[in-house]
């Protein structure tokens, strides 16, 4: 049981065919599978802190984003691969790869988180979320180059592993604390194929390198990062889908607000830093200590100076 | 380093396939630059052309790049960013 973190490699020199990807991926997901049904049957809740209901507020409505996300990948990757077919064979394989992963076991899995953070809310005592706002939090997820999309999914993923992990590290709670764990392993799982697509995209010649760096940076550029969220001084307004990171409760009198050690401590935003870095290594191999190291291989690649595979270049 | 703002402005424009002309209203924000260039599909591709703009005029690596948002003014977006060059 594995992620294919090297997809263009095992398709060229292992001759992987899509069929033998798409078993790999699904004996994966059945293998991790668990029931939330099973999980919450016949369970009682006891008390909950102030602190976790409010991340069991914000992320119920979280994983209700994911729908629109799921399926605009899998629609996306689709077209990708329609459109590389017959001009890049392996490109193809790795965008339909893609595909089939979202529409079949992303879409799946994050299906389980809506429900089990929905519920357990309800039993914590907090209100059902309305349909208006369910139907609120699935505007439609906008279109980008795949690529970057990937990175993108791999840097929220991220963004809900270190704060679902710190539930699952620092709450009282047992129920509480088992569900978020179980969550964070599949979000991590996830952020994996993310990266492992990114890289398999550019690896193909599908899109170029700076496209993985771009959007890494675009999450942890210092000040004005994805990352820093509503912490942020300047956010352009946006309609349609919700980012559910730019969205968080934090006033002060708010009784569901988000403590900054439960989502954006120095401590956390340096693990989300570090996190992302990591992606990049694993997407493109340049192993980078800061953000800044960030910014200055991203302008390289935009002035043709480094290229996927080169030894990375002082930073 | 120096830039001058109309050679930044004309890079820019350059980069996202639009006339320099098109940019030259002052009030023009940068979602409405997003809507009129047929290559930039969002804020990432307004960020590249900036950052790409930069590198072709031959600025640092390591200058700390201003937060933007597609509200901004195109204008005051330039001056910052030549403000921040400068420092370099």
């Amino acid at each position: 049981m594995r992620i294919i973190t090297n997809l263009v490699e095992e398709i060229k020199n292992n001759n992987l065919s899509l069929s033998d990807i798409m078993r790999i991926q699904h004996a994966y997901h059945e293998s991790r599978r668990w029931s939330v049904t099973e999980l919450l049957k016949s369970k009682q809740i006891g008390t909950v802190s102030r602190r976790d209901k409010a991340i069991l507020w914000q992320a119920a409505r979280a994983e209700i984003t994911t729908q629109p996300a799921c399926i605009r990948l899998a629609v996306d990757g689709l077209k990708l691969a329609n459109e590389l077919e017959g001009k890049n064979k392996v490109g193809n394989t790795v965008a339909h790869s893609a595909a089939q992963w979202s529409a079949r076991y992303w879409l799946e899995e994050e299906g389980h988180h809506e429900v089990a953070y929905g519920t357990v809310m309800e039993m914590a005592g907090l209100e059902p979320i309305s349909e208006e706002e369910v139907i609120g939090h699935r505007g439609a997820f906008p279109t980008d180059n795949f690529a970057r999309v990937c990175m993108l999914q791999a840097c929220v993923e991220i963004e809900a592993c270190v704060a679902y992990g710190e539930v699952a590290k620092t709450s009282e709670n047992p129920l509480v604390k088992q569900v978020f764990a179980k969550i964070t392993a599949d979000e991590s799982q996830h952020r994996a194929y993310f990266i492992s697509f990114a890289r398999a995209l550019v690896e193909c010649g599908a899109y170029p390198l700076k496209d993985i760096l771009s959007m890494a940076y675009t999450w942890i550029r210092p000040k004005g990062g994805e990352t820093h969220g509503s912490y942020r001084e300047k956010q352009t307004k946006r309609e349609g889908f919700v980012n559910w990171w730019q969205n968080m409760k934090t006033d002060a009198g708010d009784e569901l607000r988000m403590d900054d050690e439960q989502f954006r401590s120095d401590r956390l935003q340096e693990k989300k830093v570090r996190a992302v870095l990591s992606a990049v290594e694993e997407g493109t191999g340049f192993a980078l200590k800061t953000a800044e190291d960030l910014q200055k291989v991203y302008m390289q690649s935009l002035a043709g100076e480094v290229q996927l595979g080169d030894p990375l270049i002082a930073a | 380093m120096k830039i001058e703002k109309e050679r930044l402005r004309r890079t820019l424009a350059r980069r996202l396939g639009v006339e320099p002309t098109e940019l030259a209203n002052e009030n023009v924000t940068l979602k409405e630059i997003l809507e009129i260039s047929p290559t930039a599909i969002n804020s990432i591709d307004i960020m590249e052309a900036f950052i790409g703009s930069l590198v072709d005029l031959g600025a640092q690596t390591d200058l700390e790049l201003p937060a933007v948002t597609l509200d901004d003014k195109l204008d005051n977006t330039l001056d910052t960013i030549v403000s921040a060059v400068a420092t370099t």
